[in-house]
């Protein structure tokens, strides 16, 4: 083993020990060595020759040498790992350029490394380190951090937006970090983020990353830790529930979330926002759904993509949030009679929109709320206008409303949704019995201007009774968009030639199809 | 701006008009059909519409195809004012001329004029006696 001390001149003005040059030519193996002599020991213990930093505050050693070369340092000289660094008006100790210069792979390794050594050596770091090696570091490490020093879990960064760990755990879905805080201190399930008065359950809902999973146990003990997150509310007056509906179709795995916050607090399915908006509209308009950056931030997602989440709507995914709109609507059908506080739409008229497919959503919605079939506001329409160019496969496909309650998988037939949807649009203008009820709407949706206007009243509660597919058309045409008329004219026609005789055909009342227009 | 006029032009042909006459085309007999309160298709949008300063163009257009399809609704009077169509098409602020003379004519082709005459011949004949007196 090379035992003898060289020094090099470098220039007229400083000279550098063998320790430094190895560094610098970076043979590990030879600073590996030399670590291990007694000249090695004292060159770790100089300061340099050009910087007079200690090897322990060289951010570009960490960054270079392998795990096993900074272990050898420790070794040679472990009470410089307390020995602080000053730069100007701040402190800097040897872990916190430790943790920032490592590569990621041993970063977990160095910080253990160095609080085995010397469990003192986190005592004096600021609190931005801390959480900065929350963030970084593995679960072994949190807990070494616990042991040593737990107040940083309390400790706000300063000028910082980060809130404390719990807030940056939920935030970022790192659960197994999230399962250690709960179960060192519950009560953090309590703490408020400062600036968006957010709790953990709020950031726990919120999406960050659509390839991340958050676990559902560890959900569970979120709200175990404090049910009552579930009722409150952040800055914008929205619970975790609004959150949970936002980052549905954009974090389809965790669907189970709103499941989970319905069964705390239902009521959770009525409240409005500061933007009035229902949870249901995060739901189903995810223009207004927001999702957070890595730094918690919130981020409006859909202006990048819009298209996938129409597409996600339209297409095969649809059963994403199929279940959690079921619920929704069940715990609170009148949401489907309230229109957002942002755009004015309401609920079946974005679904119809985009045609969203599913039996059993327009059955839950027809059977608990046939109301909101025929309900508008000023820059949303009643679903069946959105629906008329199908109206023509209707007719060709079926003879009556096709109505298959029970109707769980496989593609719907082309015209089948046109038929469930015109089947409720007329069961509401039945039920509205003297013209459309806009009493018992909701003030913020007004009919629509031009389709306000009087029906005929069919004088008589079993009207149902001979109504042909034909009346029934006749009876709600007027929500049809008129652009698409050709599409009506088709479909009559079509009809005409199949089921002429429809058209002098009466029903209970005596009336044909024209009487109804 | 031009397919804004193109939607206008289209929406206003469509609304109501475009409703009848696609449901009325396939089957024209109808019109002259009544419900089990004795109300033909005319009937039910003359109740519908019970002011008539809720006519407008369209709803008259409306009408029109309801009469041509049935001219003896041509003959009946309607509303609270009871007159004949032609009458009620030509007065109002939604008056519409163009109707009122297709409901005139309409009204026209159906009166037995040899009668009409001898009626009118009649009131004039009484009227003379009367000035005379």
């Amino acid at each position: 083993m090379d035992d003898t001390v060289d020094e090099v001149i470098i220039s007229a003005a400083a000279t550098i020990s063998r320790l430094e040059q190895l560094i610098q030519e970076r043979r590990w193996e030879l600073v590996l060595a030399n670590l291990q002599t007694k000249q090695g020991h004292e060159d770790a213990r100089k300061h340099n020759s050009t910087t007079g930093e200690l090897l322990y505050h060289s951010l570009e050693f960490y960054y270079h040498a392998p795990f096993h070369v900074i272990e050898a340092l420790v070794k040679a000289y472990p009470e410089g790992i307390v020995e602080p660094m000053y730069i100007g008006n701040q402190i800097r100790y040897p872990i916190e350029t430790a943790v920032s210069g490592t590569k990621e792979e041993t970063t977990n390794m160095v910080f253990k490394l160095f609080v085995e050594t010397n469990p003192k050596c986190l005592d004096n770091c600021d609190v931005w380190f801390l959480h900065d090696a929350f963030r970084k570091c593995d679960t072994e490490v949190l807990e070494l951090m616990i042991q040593t020093n737990p107040n940083f879990l309390y400790q706000k960064e300063k000028d910082s937006s980060n809130g404390l760990p719990i807030h940056q755990a939920c935030s970022s879905v790192m659960c197994t970090k999230i399962d250690l805080l709960l179960i060192y201190d519950p009560s953090q399930a309590r703490m408020v983020e400062e600036d968006s008065k957010m709790l953990p359950l709020h950031l726990a809902c919120r999406p960050f990353d659509k390839d991340t999973i958050f676990n559902m146990e560890t959900f569970r003990q979120l709200i175990e830790a404090y049910p009552q997150a579930a009722k409150e509310k952040d800055a914008k007056g929205r619970l975790p529930l609004h959150y949970a509906c936002g980052g549905a179709s954009y974090r389809p795995d965790n669907q189970n979330f709103i499941s989970e916050l319905l069964k705390i607090y239902p009521e959770a399915a009525q409240i409005l926002d500061k933007q009035k908006n229902l949870p249901l509209h995060y739901l189903v308009m995810p223009k207004q759904s927001v999702r957070c950056d890595y730094f918690g931030h919130e981020m409006n997602w859909l202006d990048c993509e819009a298209d996938s989440v129409n597409d996600f709507l339209r297409g095969n995914n649809h059963r994403w949030i199929e279940k959690e709109l079921i619920v929704l609507i069940q715990t609170y059908p009148d949401a489907l009679l309230k229109s957002d506080g942002e755009k004015d739409q309401l609920v079946l008229g974005t679904l119809a929109k985009f045609r969203y497919p599913s039996c059993q959503v327009w059955h839950t919605a027809g059977s608990l709320c046939s109301k909101a079939f025929i309900c508008a506001s000023l820059q949303s329409m009643q679903p069946l206008y959105h629906m008329s160019f199908d109206l023509p496969a209707l007719v060709q496909n079926f003879t009556e409303i096709p109505l298959d309650w029970t109707k769980n998988e496989g593609d719907m037939q082309d015209g089948e949704l046109f038929g469930i949807i015109l089947y409720y649009t007329f069961e509401a203008l039945l039920q509205a019995e003297k013209g459309l009820d806009i009493k018992t709407m909701s003030n913020h949706v007004p009919l629509c201007h031009h389709l306000g206007m009087h029906y005929k009243s069919l004088n008589n509660k079993n009207a149902t009774g001979n109504m042909t597919l034909l009346h029934k058309l006749a009876y709600c045409s007027m929500f049809c968009d008129p652009i698409h008329l050709m599409h009506l004219i088709m479909a009559v026609e079509l009809y005409a030639s199949k089921q002429g005789h429809h058209f002098l055909l009466a029903d209970q009342n005596g009336n044909l199809p024209l009487h109804l227009v | 701006m031009i397919l804004l006029e193109v939607y206008n032009r289209r929406i206003s042909k469509t609304t109501y008009v475009g409703l009848v006459e696609t449901f009325l085309t396939p089957c024209m007999e109808a019109a002259s059909k009544t419900n089990h309160l004795g109300k033909t298709p005319l009937d039910i949008l003359m109740e519908t519409k019970s002011e008539l300063s809720e006519f407008n163009i369209e709803r008259w257009r409306g009408v029109e195809l309801f009469v041509n399809s049935n001219p003896i609704e041509a003959n009946k009077l309607f509303t609270k004012e009871k007159m004949y169509p032609f009458m009620l098409s030509a007065i109002g602020e939604q008056a519409n001329l163009s109707c009122t003379f297709a409901m005139l004519l309409m009204f026209v082709s159906i009166q037995n004029l040899d009668d009409l005459g001898s009626r009118i011949t009649v009131k004039n004949m009484k009227r003379q006696r009367v000035l005379k007196k």
